[in-house]
């Protein structure tokens, strides 16, 4: 009976303990194994990971699909850019920028958390339209959103260069910091979703009319996620920012936006275990059929081209996984979050029984 | 605008709500005080659910007015008529499926604004006292369709709510099952100082729980009273009741 009370926060606490732990397997296994090649795919995997459940936050406990989150990754990354690229390498890398901006210098963390604040605050003012549209408008202008975004991005060459190559950028992000801010990121997942306002969110996604018959405020909810978990993508678009350190607008688009939701859809959007495994999952084999593709190219095996094989192969692979599993790898409860739940159903069925006769 | 004699009641008065053509109440007038429990029966489509959707805000009347404690709420969003201390619970159940019981009772308390501190002290309490303890960690979909029932009805009265309706509460349950809702049902008002409006076509359920009725028939009322009045009443037995009424029912 003891044991029985204690398992609800062994439900809470192990699947924080079961991600973390396998962040940190691949963090200590590649720095003690890894080479070149796998610390930089590890490194961008951990800035998805960040990224991911920035977009879990909002997408998985509110059910509304978002196709912004890149967009605001984007925003993240050239705002993080601009406050961190030293005064002289901006006079080259941006010759027309705006005066004031030209001797801003800010170190790393303060970079990226104005970068990060500055998606949020586009996310606020957007969010007041999108979080009363209905789950399918909002979607389809999250989509808008991440087309104005580009848009932007790639015309104001006063501040971004253009849609040409913004560099110039320090390198700041390696590894490990990549890893801490992922494992920040998994806590703070778990945090929000058990807080009030993700049970409010999940309560809003599960059961829209019931949540409101209770008097929760729906569109309120949706909107502080929506900004926060867009803070959150811009944290990641900072991170990333200061590793690649040379980008332009169209790294931060579709291709990533399919990426990522791929990773969420795949893993399941629902849970904060599943999301993770999803990154994991498929930068491995986004990984492994890129070199495939590479290899076939150059051995000149094939007849024909084999540029898009790993695109076409990831899309088959996602629709498969659809069809299958449509929550997900691991969908509606977490990943050692269920611990001695079919023993304690026995016995209540039981108690009850008890009860009844 | 503020009714002194209406301060702890809920009212509706010449409650008129047309849907493209079908007039599905005419002219209804109803009051629920907060220590009382209400019977509102009819036969199918006779505008039960309506006049729910109305009073709780789903649906704005075409005309008449509802007020909640003196104050005037016809037309409000569900959710301010929530903040207003009336919440009502949906004929077909509507839990939060993938959460626990223990999170959907929870969020009743905290949409009504309680912190989160005494919102799980609040519903620990609520599931100790209808003796579902120990279905705390149990997600939502997971349960049998009267767990379900009940647990609706705890999250409606962890809002703190004062005026409660139940739309077809017993609906699916077994003779067992409904016995215990009967039991349950009928302390809530003085526990909770929450008036309930309830509807079902269990009339052994309805005859024993309620103080009063409330009869519609295509929209319109068509007699009042109690169960006693209404089961004598002949245009009732004729439109809703028929045999149904002949049977016993010993009145508590
Ligand atoms: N949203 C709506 N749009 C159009 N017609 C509606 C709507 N809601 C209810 N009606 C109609 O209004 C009438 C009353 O329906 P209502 O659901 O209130 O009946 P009820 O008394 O609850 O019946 P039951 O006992 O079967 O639940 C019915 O004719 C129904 O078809
Ligand atoms: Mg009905």
């Amino acid at each position: 009976m003891t044991q029985l009370s204690r398992l609800p926060l062994a439900r809470k606490t192990l699947p924080v303990i079961i991600t973390l732990g396998a962040l940190v397997v691949i963090a200590v296994g590649v720095s003690l194994f890894g080479s070149t090649v796998t610390n930089r795919i590890v490194t961008v995997m951990f800035v998805h990971v960040v990224l991911v459940l920035g977009l879990q936050l909002f997408m998985g406990n509110s059910g509304i699909l978002s196709f912004a989150h890149v967009g605001f990754m984007a925003i993240g990354a050239y705002g993080s850019a601009l406050m961190s690229i030293p005064a002289e390498n901006k006079s080259r890398s941006l010759p027309n920028l705006y005066e004031p901006l030209m001797g801003v210098e800010l170190g790393f963390l303060p970079a990226i958390l104005v970068g990060a604040a500055t998606a949020g605050l586009f996310a606020a003012i957007t969010g007041v339209a999108l979080m009363r549209l209905s789950d399918t408008a909002a979607a389809i202008s999250s989509f808008a959103l991440l087309v104005i975004i580009n848009v932007v991005l790639s015309q104001w060459n006063e501040v971004t260069n253009g849609p040409r190559t913004l560099s110039g950028i320090l390198k700041y992000t390696d590894m490990w910091t990549a890893f801490g801010w992922a494992a920040i990121g998994v806590i703070v997942a778990f945090l929000f979703k058990e807080s009030s306002l993700g049970m409010k969110l999940r309560a809003s996604r599960d059961n829209l009319h019931a949540a409101d018959a209770i008097g929760i405020n729906v569109t309120r909810t949706r909107w502080i996620s929506f900004v926060f978990s867009a803070f959150i993508a811009g944290l990641a678009g900072g991170l990333w920012a200061h590793f690649i350190t040379s980008f332009q607008p169209d790294a931060l688009y579709f291709e990533m936006t399919f990426l990522v939701l791929m990773m969420l859809v795949v893993g399941g959007p629902h849970t904060i275990t599943g999301a993770t495994l999803g990154v994991i999952i498929v930068t491995v084999v986004n990984e492994g059929l890129r070199s495939i593709e590479n290899n076939l190219a150059l051995s000149g095996a094939l007849p024909f081209k084999t540029v898009g094989m790993t695109e076409i192969v990831l899309a088959v692979v996602l629709i498969i996984m659809l069809a299958l599993r449509p929550g997900g790898i691991i969908h509606t409860v977490e990943l050692g979050g269920g611990v001695g739940r079919r023993r304690e159903l026995q016995t209540s069925a039981s108690s009850q029984k008890g009860t009844r006769r | 605008m503020h009714d002194l004699s209406n301060r702890e009641r809920l009212t509706a008065s010449g409650v008129v709500m047309d849907f493209a053509g079908l007039r599905a109440l005419d002219d209804v007038s109803l009051s629920l005080g907060q220590h009382e429990i209400v019977g509102l029966i009819g036969p199918n489509g006779s505008g039960k659910t309506t006049l729910v959707n109305v009073l709780s805000g789903a649906l704005a009347p075409t005309a008449g007015t509802v007020t909640i404690d003196g104050e005037k709420v016809t037309g409000l969003a569900p959710r301010k008529i929530s903040h207003a201390g009336l919440v009502r619970t949906f004929q077909t159940v509507r839990l939060f499926g993938t959460l626990s019981v223990y999170e959907n009772v929870q969020l009743g308390a905290l949409g009504a604004g309680i912190r989160r501190s005494q919102a799980a002290a609040k519903a620990h309490e609520l599931l100790e006292l209808f003796g579902i303890d120990h279905l705390r960690d149990v997600l939502g979909d997971s349960l049998s369709y009267g767990q379900k029932r009940i647990v609706e009805i705890l999250r409606a009265i962890a809002t703190d709510c004062n005026y409660l309706l139940l739309d077809e509460p017993a609906a699916g349950l077994n003779e067992e099952e409904s016995d215990r809702l009967l039991g349950q049902l009928s302390n809530i008002p003085d526990q909770f100082g929450c008036g309930i409006l309830i509807i079902d076509h269990d009339m052994n359920l309805i005859m024993r729980l309620c103080q009063r009725l409330h009869v519609l028939n295509q929209g319109k009322t068509i007699a009042e009273g109690t169960p006693e009045q209404v089961r004598a009443n002949p245009t009732v037995v004729e439109a809703y009741l028929g045999s149904q009424a002949a049977p016993e029912a010993g009145a508590s």
